[in-house]
């Protein structure tokens, strides 16, 4: 089969359109090339963001939709890059503003359970995953309890990181910003197992939390570093960090 | 991956090659025998081991001549073994319930990676607003034959063919990069 012709039958595949004659054949396909298999679950997966505008990917409690999420998100972005044009001709407003009210929980990170080969390990990602959903069901205080209990176990990198990493959002939210600062930081000492895009999040809430404890030479240094990952929070992170400088009296 | 070289590797007992390719085509079998059958890990995992145990005796005693067959015969007797399983587990099962999977893309979907998915979401947040436009007029209704979205972007079948692949190997490549530490 030829590569043009594989592309159509894996879209006529996912629309329930193919014989199991034809479907075998297209397994033939991925047994021969797995990068197609890999374009297969690409495409599942992004059919699946955008047909079920209900789904929380992290949640199936969670009603809101994670592409409406998006264009939220890069409205809000918007919104503020038009007040800090206004704030520039006014210059009323402190930093504190331009920091994250509440960090969405849509930001904790969960743990693949079915990969794990160890049992032990698979026990504590149960946990981990159970410390979410009590976040994302609304019982707060309960996931920091699992989180902090989840501390006096014996995780490895990878899991450690993702607790860190939750439990500083949701001290966050608290108000707890010394100590949810402290979790940023230790999500970013450990480093590890973590994929990039959890070190620049991590930076971002740092430099947020930091910025609410008015440590704001430290808090600049987070947020260039998030501008050096040159990714998601990018954008975000020049408006507060054009707010600091402007505040510390910095060109920049 | 032309397959020859494995029926050539079992019978020169090359067992180096073997292996590679063994390795290689064992978690697209797997993943074949969770999405088309609905089988568990564990279940596929085993049927997948048998299966090679069983092809490479068959290669041995020279019951394979043609080996241009062997993917669709792996891929018989993978479901056969993953079938035999299931009526050791479950005398009541039908031979009709074990030979597909109800919903395949049903199936697909649960062994997404929810983490792999939050992913891609970023990614296509990166994307260049007119792919993300594009795709995401697609792929929110499949359904839409590709002609008619040619006539759409006043553009030929083909090119809508092309531009889709384009932007899912876009996709697929930046989730791949992100996911490597």
């Amino acid at each position: 089969m030829k590569e043009a012709e594989i592309i159509e039958q894996i879209h006529h595949y996912l629309n329930g359109d193919l014989d199991n004659h034809a479907i075998d054949l297209l397994w033939e396909e991925f047994l021969k090339n797995p990068e197609y298999l890999d374009y297969l679950e690409t495409e599942a997966e992004l059919r699946n963001i955008l047909q079920n505008s209900d789904e929380n990917v992290f949640s199936d409690q969670q009603s809101s939709s994670s592409f409406k999420k998006w264009s939220l998100a890069m409205a809000a972005v918007l919104v503020l890059s038009v007040g800090l044009q206004f704030f520039n001709l006014s210059n009323k407003s402190g930093v504190q503003d331009y920091t994250l009210v509440n960090i969405s929980l849509n930001e904790m990170v969960s743990m693949d359970v079915y990969r794990s080969v160890e049992n032990d390990i698979d026990q504590i990602n149960t946990e981990i995953n159970r410390g979410l959903e009590a976040a994302l069901t609304g019982r707060d205080d309960e996931s920091l309890s699992i989180f902090e209990g989840l501390m006096e176990t014996d995780l490895n990198a990878n899991q450690a990181t993702r607790v860190f990493l939750n439990m500083g959002i949701l001290l966050y939210n608290k108000n707890e910003f010394a100590i949810s600062a402290d979790a940023f930081r230790n999500v970013l000492v450990i480093n590890s197992d973590l994929p990039e895009y959890l070190l620049e999040r991590s930076w971002w809430f740092l430099g947020n939390a930091l910025v609410k404890l008015q440590d704001y030479e430290t808090a600049r240094e987070a947020l260039l570093k998030v501008v050096e990952y040159d990714d998601f929070y990018k954008e975000r992170a020049e408006v507060l960090l054009t707010r600091l400088n402007s505040h510390l009296g910095l060109n920049g | 991956m032309d397959y020859s070289p494995f029926v050539h590797a079992i019978r020169d007992g090359d067992d180096a090659t073997a292996n590679k390719m063994i390795a290689r085509a064992t978690p697209v079998l797997i993943r074949y025998l969770r999405v088309r059958m609905g089988a568990s890990e564990d279940d596929a995992k085993d049927a997948v081991q048998k299966m090679f145990l069983y092809i490479i005796e068959s290669i041995k005693d020279n019951k394979i001549q043609n080996p241009s067959g062997l993917l669709s015969y792996m891929l018989k007797t993978c479901r056969h073994n993953y079938t035999k399983t299931i009526r050791r587990q479950d005398f009541e099962i039908t031979d009709e319930s074990v030979e597909y999977a109800v919903n395949e893309p049903e199936q697909i979907d649960k062994l997404l990676d929810k983490e792999r998915k939050r992913i891609l979401q970023r990614c296509l947040e990166l994307l260049n607003s007119s792919y993300r436009k594009f795709i995401t007029h697609w792929l929110e209704d499949p359904s839409v034959e590709a002609e008619k979205l040619a006539a759409i972007y006043k553009t030929s079948e083909g090119n809508i063919w092309t531009r889709k692949h384009r932007v899912i190997k876009q996709l697929n490549n930046c989730v791949k990069k992100k996911l490597k530490n």
